[in-house]
């Protein structure tokens, strides 16, 4: 017993055992591949099929099915290639032997657009596969094109989709890839054409039940046209935003991979006061971790691009490996983060009394007031911190003037600052420093304190002038900066007070230069 | 060098010359032709020859018209056109030449 298959030679149906069939089948693949570079190959073909219907059909007086033995039988009336071989080898002109000599070595190739490759029209593929250069490199050519011609590079994409050729034979997809002929070459490319004149043949046979919408009517074209168009428009929109994501990610890479390879030199080098934080922080090792940490998104990010632009696809295990990595950075970067938090975690304070002996009831207070640059400051609460000669200075104290509990001028300096511990935080306070001058009743403060460590511990420095009751001030404008909330019996703004005399009464501090309504 | 290469270029110029001879005295469907040249031992396999009618028909020199057939799907039947009459002329003398030729070299050969 014997199981068949039907099928269609020149308009006639016959039955014809599978293994018949399979024979038959092999044996017009090898006739279709020996006539590929013939002009008229499918006619011949077709002529040669119908002589083999018309065998069957003189066998098949007595039977129903076809079997091996026609089949087999049949071939030998016909002939393999390889016995013609020898009388059409020799009718190719001698340029078409030079041409199919350059093919097989890989040499030549021609400019097709390469339609089983193709986002629009294949052009971009078809390009890639002239120059050999993967499709990914000549639509970012052409993504880049667009962005300095404008509207002149789908102009272009449009002139050239019309005027070159699809590769639609298997010799010409050869001839536009410039693969060597060979026969693993052959075979897969006439796997590939079978299925397509099989869509074909479906496609005919959807014609005669739709007639108007049948595969090649004008209507179909058409309909098929606009949505090539809108999917190609779609699929370009897709890969615009993943070459975008692709040059995005790989700008922000190259800076992380700067980075880590520079111990945080390249990103910080404007900023001196990183390395007064932690000194040992932004070594090596932790510039690599955080580099992981910020880059491993970043590659995500490249990828997810890829994938819109030329669906490369990332194996799992891949995708768990970086992700845990990512987490292993996250973990070992909080751990950093807590050694850095450590050195800030306890505070301690220091108050420096200095008396202020002057013979006069009047003192001016002043500030030499110099404009200073604080770009690569650390700010925190008010205070800004910058490296300075040796060691470092601050700015942003704050100014008080209160009641004096003696009768003594007294600037009470308050300075705070942090450390690992109680005993380390209190050695820090120690080292800030600030100075003023007293020339007679002039009382000139600098406008920044001194930090005498290479740390940063979140220096910060209070003044507070103390003046006994009867005592005058004189709140020069150059101490704009300085002086805050200083509580008078007028309730009057700080700006308000300075150009002004102010008397320390029991009541509070009363101005006795101002016009009060 | 090969005798198949050489034996096919002699054949080769031959077969056109004979298909385009038969089809002088009228139509004729591939299968015609073919029981003739087999008859003429000039092709051992039918496959050969459809290439060469297909060839023969674009370069104009054959024309064809499909007809019914009762035994199998239609049938192609090959005529000469009159560009391929004048081919076929030119072919005639151009064979007695060569026969003519053959014959006086191989006959020295002969009776040396």
């Amino acid at each position: 017993m014997n199981k068949t298959v039907n099928i269609n030679l020149a308009g006639i149906v016959f039955h014809i055992d599978e293994d018949a069939f399979e024979i038959l089948n092999n044996y017009l693949n090898t006739l279709k591949n020996h006539f590929k570079n013939e002009e008229s190959a499918d006619e011949i073909l077709e002529d040669i099929e119908g002589r083999i219907a018309e065998l069957f059909t003189e066998r098949l007086s007595s039977k129903e099915a076809v079997s091996l033995t026609d089949v087999n039988e049949v071939i030998t009336i016909m002939g393999e290639p390889s016995q013609y071989d020898d009388e059409i080898e020799q009718e190719k002109p001698q340029e078409q032997q030079h041409k199919e000599e350059d093919l097989r070595k890989g040499k030549r190739r021609k400019v097709f657009r390469d339609e089983e490759g193709r986002m629009i029209g294949g052009v971009c593929s078809g390009m890639a596969n002239y120059f050999d250069i993967s499709v990914f490199w000549s639509r970012i050519i052409f993504f880049f094109l667009l962005f300095i011609m404008g509207p002149g590079a789908p102009f272009i994409y449009i002139m050239l989709w019309i005027a070159l050729p699809s590769a639609k034979t298997t010799a010409e997809k050869l001839e536009m890839k410039g693969e060597k002929v060979n026969i693993n070459n052959i075979e897969k490319n006439i796997k590939d054409e079978l299925n397509i004149i099989e869509n074909k043949i479906l496609d005919a046979d959807k014609k005669y039940t739709k007639e108007i919408f049948g595969a090649n009517s004008f209507f179909r074209k058409i309909v098929d046209f606009c949505i090539r168009v809108i999917t190609g428009i779609f699929k370009f929109a897709g890969s615009c935003f993943g070459i975008f994501c692709i040059l995005f990610g790989g700008i922000l890479l190259f800076f992380i991979f700067s980075f880590a390879f520079s111990g945080a030199e390249i990103l910080f080098q404007n900023h001196p006061m990183v390395e007064h934080v932690c000194s040992n922080f932004f070594n090596n090792k932790s510039a690599t971790w955080l580099s992981l940490f910020i880059g491993i998104p970043i590659v995500a990010i490249i990828l997810f691009g890829l994938r819109l632009v030329n669906n490369t696809k990332i194996h799992m295990n891949y995708k768990i490996g970086i992700f845990v990595l990512w987490i292993i950075s996250l973990f070992f970067l909080l751990n950093s983060a807590k050694d850095i938090s450590i050195e800030f975690q306890e505070e301690a304070k220091n108050t420096i009394i200095e008396n202020i002996i002057t013979e006069s009831d009047t003192l001016y207070l002043s500030m030499n007031d110099v404009d200073r640059v604080f770009d690569n400051a650390f700010d925190a609460k008010g205070f800004k911190v910058t490296p300075f000669e040796d060691n470092l200075m601050g700015i942003g104290m704050q100014l008080d003037v209160v009641k004096s509990k003696n009768n003594n001028f007294n600037l009470i300096k308050e300075a705070t600052a942090r450390g690992k511990d109680k005993h380390l935080a209190k050695k820090m306070t120690e080292g800030i420093g600030f100075e003023f001058t007293l020339e007679d009743d002039n009382l000139i403060f600098d406008d920044f304190f001194t930090i005498s460590s290479q740390e940063w511990r979140m220096q910060e420095l209070d003044l507070t002038l103390e003046l006994p009751v009867g005592m005058v001030v004189f709140l020069d404008h150059s101490l704009e900066d300085l002086i805050y909330d200083i509580k008078n019996v007028h309730n009057m703004w700080d700006y308000d007070m300075l150009g002004h005399y102010w008397k320390m009464e029991k009541e509070g501090l009363t101005c006795i230069s101002c016009r009060l309504k | 060098m090969k005798i198949e290469n050489t034996q096919s270029q002699m054949r080769k110029g031959i077969l056109e010359y004979c298909i385009l001879s038969i089809l002088k005295n009228g139509e004729a469907y591939p299968s015609d032709i073919i029981g003739k040249l087999k008859k003429a031992k000039l092709i051992v396999v039918e496959g050969t020859l459809y290439p060469l009618l297909t060839r023969l028909k674009n370069t104009k020199l054959l024309q064809y018209r499909w007809e019914e057939s009762t035994s199998g799907p239609p049938r192609k039947y090959y005529s000469i056109t009159e560009k391929g009459n004048t081919f076929l002329l030119e072919l005639d003398s151009t064979w007695k030449d060569l026969a003519k030729a053959v014959r006086l070299t191989t006959k020295t050969k002969k009776d040396e």
